[in-house]
Parts: structure tokens; sequence; C-alpha cells
């Protein structure tokens, strides 16, 4: 493109220059402003940008300039960048433990629930609404007796939980489905199957033909609201291990 | 800034070195713990063992589900069912106790750490292959680990470099430093997953841990089915956590602040012990409060954070020579 008349170099120059002088001022400021602040503005910026509240047209220069951007803040906070070599700072950096405390959290975020990594999720999402599960037997009038799980089975009752949980997870993966799709056939499904494996490991610590009873798999949802404890008990599964 | 301080030239929260009694020190205790953690039979009568009884922190022995139905980890590739086997047993046993002699030693780690770590992961995989998480020996699994793969690498880089070109640190300083990154990497890590998790939520919404400990408290009771002990409506704390929602957001803030900002305490020998002695006492609080117990991972920071083995040497050897100065916390 050619610009015709001399007005328009003109603008143009006075665009460029202007443009130039802008980009290098802020270039100034960003460079010469201490290496905490630079890093504070980088967590400040990613952390709207993981609340998804970064605007899209931004998403993109937040996404490649910033982590970069954090990065020479940490370089000026912790390290003396004066005067070495960009070699001997790239080296210290990857060595520095500070630098492997993060690669571990992110590491053990992605990798999350296989040993020897986790990201710890428990007890992370707490709400008025939870849940536990225990072991019961039928009694003499077809209610359910509460069984000490910890003895008998060898299994606590939160591990129990978390036994069905793992399967009921699996189970929807699985056939593709979601939580609220499950059926109550299906529920049942998993919770004999963890009843069994509770009698597998009942009769190996008690020996066998020791828990000759009829097992149920109690589910219940404890709610807090403004009119205190609430506790609602549902039959997950019964297995007959009479026989 | 000295060259034999914590903050070796220009780099804070750096490389520190310990001292050849230090490291021996807590390779001992340390040892002492991975014994306590390790998935694998007792030794003697009722769960003792020569070197002390097993079985105090509930997270000895082996691990007897027959079945991986839900692998995680190394168990998407490998069979690690047999761990749970008779046979193997005593050969798991020896070849641990052999494994930690040369862990105490210091000796062979490059065959004695991967050796415990491997055994460690078999099980404890085995363990968490059943559908759910056992989270009590996480971090001493994680400790290993990062041991080995400090251990590999120092061996290769050593065997790899030329003549004189000798490094400032051991691989002492390596193995301890870098524990001491895994270990607060694994509170982070906690930290950062409670606000992802909860959505940023949760400091808000902190104060239904009153019903986690409600929950936890009916699950004791259905395992032990012991009415006086957990017989109650409310749990303890629970009530007045869910009754003062503003004083529970404060407590758990700061428990949360803890896990999150630990990372300070790799500035220097002071603020370790400090933030050492921060991470039990949370530690201590959930106990107390949900009956959830970690003590590998107490003593695991005990011994790494705290390091009594240095603070009573630097005390022994002050003693022994009161003319001369105390040798400096961060050297």
């Amino acid at each position: 493109m050619s610009l015709k008349y001399s007005y328009q170099r003109a603008l143009a120059v006075l665009f460029m220059t202007g443009f130039a002088d802008g980009a290098k001022r802020c270039w100034t400021t960003i460079a010469g402003c201490p290496g905490w602040l630079k890093l504070l503005i980088s967590i400040v910026i990613l952390s709207l940008f993981a609340a998804d509240m970064a605007p899209p047209a931004l998403r993109w220069p937040i996404r490649f300039l910033v982590p970069p951007f954090a990065i020479w803040g940490f370089l000026e906070t912790f390290f003396v960048l004066r005067g070495r070599s960009v070699r001997q700072v790239t080296l210290e950096f990857v060595r520095h433990p500070f630098v492997w405390m993060l690669g571990l959290v992110g590491i053990s975020s992605m990798i999350k629930e296989n040993y020897p990594f986790s990201h710890y999720p428990m007890y992370s999402k707490p709400g008025p609404v939870k849940e536990y599960y225990y072991l019961g037997k039928v009694g003499e009038a077809g209610e359910t007796v509460p069984v000490p799980m910890g003895h008998v089975t060898t299994q606590t009752s939160a591990k129990t939980g978390r036994i069905y949980r793992g399967r009921r997870n699996a189970y929807l993966e699985e056939n593709q489905m979601h939580r609220e799709d499950l059926t109550q056939t299906d529920r049942e499904r998993i919770g004999a199957e963890v009843l069994d494996l509770l009698h597998t490991l009942s009769e190996k610590r008690h020996g066998k033909g020791s828990a000759r009873e009829v097992w149920r798999l109690v589910k219940v949802v404890l709610e807090v609201g403004p009119d205190g404890l609430k506790e609602t008990p549902t039959i997950i599964a019964e297995r007959d291990f009479t026989k | 800034m000295s060259e034999d301080g914590l903050t070796t030239a220009g780099s804070r929260l750096g490389m520190m070195r310990f001292r050849k009694w230090e490291a021996f020190g807590i390779r001992l205790l340390f040892a002492w713990v991975v014994f306590q953690a390790l998935p694998i039979d007792s030794f003697g009568p009722r769960g003792d063992s020569w070197f002390g009884p097993r079985g105090w922190f509930g997270t000895n022995g082996r691990i007897h589900y027959p079945e991986q139905p839900h692998p995680v980890g190394i168990a998407h590739k490998v069979d690690v069912t047999f761990m749970s086997r008779d046979a193997v047993q005593p050969y798991l046993m020896a070849v641990s106790i052999l494994a930690l002699i040369s862990y105490v030693s210091g000796r062979g780690l490059i065959f004695s750490l991967p050796i415990l770590t491997a055994i460690m992961i078999a099980g404890r995989t085995l363990q968490n292959s059943q559908g759910f998480t056992f989270h009590g020996a996480l971090l001493v699994g994680f400790v290993l680990t990062i041991q080995t793969a400090v251990v590999i690498v120092c061996t290769l880089v050593r065997l790899l470099k030329k003549r004189g070109g000798e490094s400032r640190y051991s691989l002492n300083d390596y193995l301890i430093r870098f524990t001491q990154v895994a270990i607060v990497a694994a509170y982070v890590v906690s930290g950062v997953s409670k606000l992802i998790e909860s959505e940023g939520a949760w400091i808000r919404d902190s104060h239904y841990t009153g019903v986690y400990i409600i929950k936890t408290y009916r699950q004791n009771y259905h395992d032990t089915l012991d009415k006086e002990k957990y017989g109650a409506e409310y749990a303890p704390y629970a009530k007045e956590m869910l009754d003062n929602p503003n004083r529970t957001r404060l407590l758990m803030a700061l428990g949360l602040g803890i896990e999150l900002f630990c990372f300070i305490g790799l500035w220097n020998r002071w603020l370790l012990a400090l933030t050492g002695i921060a991470v039990v006492t949370l530690h201590q609080f959930i106990a107390e409060m949900m009956n959830l117990y970690f003590p590998l991972n107490e003593f695991t920071v005990a011994i790494y954070f705290i390091n009594p083995v240095f603070w009573i040497g630097a005390l022994i050897l002050w003693i022994r020579s009161p003319k001369s100065p105390a040798p400096a916390p961060d050297s």
C-alpha cells in the first residue's frame, strides 16, 4: 500500500511514533516495576482467568503472555539477575527447589489420585448435605440392625462408602451414564458387589461360615437445615449369605 | 550472603546444607516411619517386630485384597495383587529390612531407595485399587518416590560429570532439601484442590465442616457400635461450628492458609521449624475435631521440618564448646 498524499504519510509517521512511544513507555513501566509486583499482577490476572472472568478477546494474550511475565517476576524476586548470563540464571531456575515445588504441585494436580501422587480432594466441598454408608443385618422383625463394621469386615464405614462410590462412578463411566440415570436395579447391583467384597473380607478374618446372615448396605443422607439435623436412610442392596 | 548459609548466592528458598550427623539422624528416624508404613506382614508375635511394635499408626501390615477391580497408578499396567500373597511375604520382609539398613547407613541408596519405593508403591496401589483412596500413607510414598528420583539423578550426574566438576552440595543435601520440597508441595496441592474443587467457595462454606464431623462421628459409630463414645446426636464441636459460621470460617481459613503458604518454611531453619509446628498442630486439630489421624504425615513433617536432630545436635555442640558460638541455624 502506498500513501499518496503527504498528510497521509505525516499521519502514519505520527501514528507509528505515537504507537512506538506508547509501547516504549509501557515496556519501561512494566520492566521497571519490582519483581514482586509483576508476580502479584500475574497471579491476579491468572486467578481471574482461572475463574473464567476474563473477556474472550483477552484469553489468548493471557494464556501466552502472563505465564512468562510471572516467571520474569519470580526470577526478579528470588534471583540476582544483573551481571549473570541467561544460561546461569536458567540453570539456577531449573535446579531451584522452589521451582520444583511448583512443578510437583502442578504434576500432583494433573495426575490426581494415582499412588504415590494425589491432589488430596477430601473435604474440599463442604456443604449442608452429606451421605454415609453402613452395614446392617436383617433383624427378626425385618428391621436393619447395624453391624460393627470395623470388627466384622475389617472395612470402616468411610472405606465402604468410598468403595461404593468408586464402583458406582466406574459403572457410570463404563456405561457412559450420568448419576441421575442410575436405576434402583443398577444401585442394587453395585451395592451387592460391595456386600460380596465385605463378606469375603469378613470370612477371611473370622473364618468360613462366620457370617451366615442377610446383610444390607444402607445409605444415610445427612442434612443440616434451619430445623436442625435430618437423617434419611435408604437400603441400597440386600444379600442373603445364610446359604 | 553467606555461601554456607541457607540462601546461597543469589537464590532464596533455595538449597541448604546439612551436616553428616544430621542427615544420619534424619534417615534413621524416617526409616522408622517407612518401616511403620510398609505394606508387608508384621514381624514376630502380635505385630511386634525386632525394631519395636508396629501397628501404632494402624497403617502397617499386608494389604489383603485379592483383586484390583479399580486400578490406579501402576495397577493399570502391572498386576500388583502378588503383594497380598503369603508366599512373597518372607522375601518382601527380608528385602525391606536389608534396604532399610542400607538406607539408614547411607550406603547403596541407589539400590535400597528404589526397592523400598517399589514395595511401598505396589502395596499401596493395590490398596487404592479397590475403589477408594487411603490417604494415610500417601506422603511417605510420595517422599520415597522423590528421594528415589533424586538419588537416580544425582548418580547419573556424578557419572556423566567430568573430573573436577564437584557439586557444591552433597547427595544428603539434595535428598533432604527435595524431601522438604515434596512435603511442602503435598500440602500446597491440598490447599489448591480445596479452592479448585469448591470453585473458590471453600472458606464461605467451611462452617459446613460441622456436617463432615457429624458424618465421621456416625461412621465411627457404625465401625464400633460404641454408643457411649459416638451415641450423641451432634458430634463434639459440630454444633458450635454450625451455629457460629463466622468464627468457624476464621479458624478454617487459618488452616487453609497453613496449607497454602507452608512453602514459606523453605526460607530458613527457623521458619521451617515454625511451619512444621503449625502443620503438626493443624493435624492435631483435625484429629481432635474430626477423628481423622495422619500420624505418618505428622512424623514425616516433624522429622524434616521441625528437625529435632539438628536442634538437639546444635544444643549438644553448644554445651560442649561454650566459648565458641553455636552453629548458625541456617547453615
